[in-house]
């Protein structure tokens, strides 16, 4: 007979494996971003720069957006699903709770209503995690008052609206060269990141991994209902540390790389389907490394290395991800294995 | 006597639900919970569990009172089945187990006792399909067998035959029968189905009308019960 024991080995080597491939693919794709582009560095000059030029396309250019990628790909698939587990919902992302509609308003009252700076982006990056920063209190000013989740979604999507209501009126408004500013922003970018700001972002997201994987038993024990009735305290307290920590890399990331689109809602997914595992112990690090090695992906099909032009990075990941998200569409009410 | 109560009122602030009442079960007992909807046998649980505070009065855990116990003290002695959990559909049968564990790594001897609930419960087909794909039977053992993995020495269970056909029934009886025999556990059953109950319980509590009525006989508690 099968005893769980078996069956727990299984999945510790599965999961160990797909670390090592997905390890393994970052690595690969890594390389190519920054030996392929129109500077013409070749292959072996990525490990040792030739001349000067070369070693500053890669210092200045390449490895800070390769960095971007990496960091926003993970950071965004974390919170996730961080937010899929806390909605008990695998089509709900980084975006549902209205925080990157808040940074697209923060934006937009930079760029059309005349608070820029010149061409600096930090007005822009501010006021982006100031809105966002705004809309998670506004939403926790009113969660308090709701029974479920729910309420929370809805206000949160309602709140999307509003902002998006503001930054229309904004939009028809405004002049052409700050209409494609903000465009621009909108369309994300990995590019605008220097070595500061990734070092600020990566270190928030390694302390919220680190407060979110403490709390992984808590989030298994969620989603067997084990903290409905009798545990409604731990439940909240956990949901609000949840949605906090979601809340706030989100604001950041949208904030300096604009609202990158679906990687949030399909990489958890995908992961899930790789792995067949709901075991956040599990779920965490797979899904943070298979966000990155998806990122760095996007990022390089964007760059289109064959040509001379590129794409915006939002275009690919939604080709990329809106696919994924309508095959578990299909997949969750297909009663199958 | 394991479990005893002295002079208790539970129910909510303003709305108390009973008049004070003792009671003392010994371990090994099944305790057949009867009584109207909203008399008050969820929130007797819930009251044990710690989820509900108790309105007056002092319940005792092998001497100790329950309000001198912490959280996850009061969790390891109380593991309560409510009628209707939510459990993620996507989560296999064996997550479901191990998580109601919270650990990385089970020791062997954790292992074992794991497939001793497994087999106890017929889930061994079962373990590497997801929740969604079972039959309700089938839900209610898995359920059940994550209660037992917390070994705890009381269970409570809230309207366990629920939506079983009569042979997932009869399996069922035998299960709750065996835990009381073979593992000693003290077992409420709160239910309206009195056929399911009569093959099962040796005391009956019927709550009414906030008065509770402890009977051995379940027999003519039944009766009594039927006559109102």
């Amino acid at each position: 007979m099968t005893s769980i024991k078996d069956i727990l080995l299984k999945e510790k080597r599965k999961f160990r494996l797909w670390m090592l491939i997905l390890l393994l693919v970052i690595t690969v794709f890594s390389i190519l971003e920054l030996s392929l582009g129109s500077a013409g560095i070749s292959f072996v000059e990525v490990f040792s720069p030739q001349n000067e030029y070369a070693e500053f396309v890669l210092r200045e250019i390449r490895i800070p957006r390769l960095l971007t990628a990496i960091l926003i790909g993970a950071a965004l698939s974390f919170s996730g699903l961080v937010l899929q587990t806390v909605f008990r919902n695998p089509l709900v992302g980084p975006s549902v709770l209205g925080i990157s509609s808040g940074a697209s308003l923060g934006v937009a009252l930079v760029t059309m209503a005349g608070f820029s700076l010149g061409h600096s982006d930090i007005p822009k990056v501010f006021a982006a995690i100031l809105f966002s920063m705004s809309v998670l209190l506004l939403l926790f000013s009113v969660a308090g008052r709701f029974r479920d989740n729910a309420s929370v979604l809805i206000v949160g999507m309602l709140i999307s609206y509003l902002a998006g209501a503001v930054v229309d009126i904004l939009i028809f408004v405004s002049d052409n060269d700050a209409l494609k500013e903000y465009t621009l922003w909108g369309m994300g970018s990995f590019s605008r990141m220097n070595y500061g700001e990734i070092l600020v972002v990566a270190t928030l997201l390694l302390v919220a991994y680190i407060i979110v994987y403490k709390n992984r038993h808590l989030m298994n024990l969620y989603l067997i209902g084990e903290l409905d009735e009798v545990n409604e305290k731990r439940k909240k307290r956990l949901i609000f540390l949840l949605i906090i920590v979601a809340g706030i890399i989100t604001a950041f990331v949208t904030a300096f790389c604009g609202p990158i689109a679906f990687i949030g809602i399909a990489i958890p997914n995908l992961m899930r389907f790789v792995l067949k595992i709901s075991d956040h112990k599990y779920l965490l690090p797979g899904t943070v490394l298979l966000g990155a090695a998806v990122a760095v992906m996007c990022d390089l099909l964007s760059a289109m290395p064959w040509s001379d032009h590129s794409l915006p990075v939002n275009a690919v990941t939604s080709l990329f991800g809106i696919p994924i998200i309508v095959f578990m569409i299909f997949k969750s009410r297909h009663k199958s294995l | 006597m394991s479990l005893s109560g002295e002079n208790i009122v539970f129910g909510y602030h303003k709305k108390p639900l009973v008049v004070p009442f003792s009671f003392s079960v010994e371990s090994g007992k099944i305790i057949a919970l009867i009584g109207l909807n909203g008399s008050g046998k969820t929130t007797f649980f819930k009251t044990l569990m710690g989820g509900v505070p108790l309105l007056s009065g002092t319940i005792k855990w092998e001497g100790r009172d329950l309000k001198d116990l912490s959280f996850a003290e009061r969790h390891k002695i109380f593991s309560w089945l409510p009628a209707r959990k939510v459990i993620e559909e996507r989560l296999k049968v064996f997550e479901i187990l191990t998580f109601s564990i919270s650990s990385d790594s089970f020791r062997e001897d954790v292992l074992s006792q794991m497939d001793e609930v497994i087999r106890l419960l017929n889930l061994e087909e079962f373990l590497e399909l997801p929740y969604h794909l079972l039959s309700e039977g089938q839900k209610k053992k898995v359920e059940i067998a994550a209660l037992l993995m917390k070994k705890s020495p009381v269970i409570l269970f809230d309207e366990p035959s629920v939506f079983l056909d009569v042979s997932n029934q009869l399996e069922l009886v035998k299960v709750i029968k065996n835990l009381s025999l073979e593992k000693g556990k003290t077992i409420f059953i709160s239910s309206h189905n009195l056929d399911f109950l009569r093959a099962c319980a040796d005391v009956c509590w019927e709550i009414s009308d906030t008065n509770i009525f402890i009977d051995k006989d379940i027999q003519s508690a039944f009766a009594r019960y039927f006559d109102k």
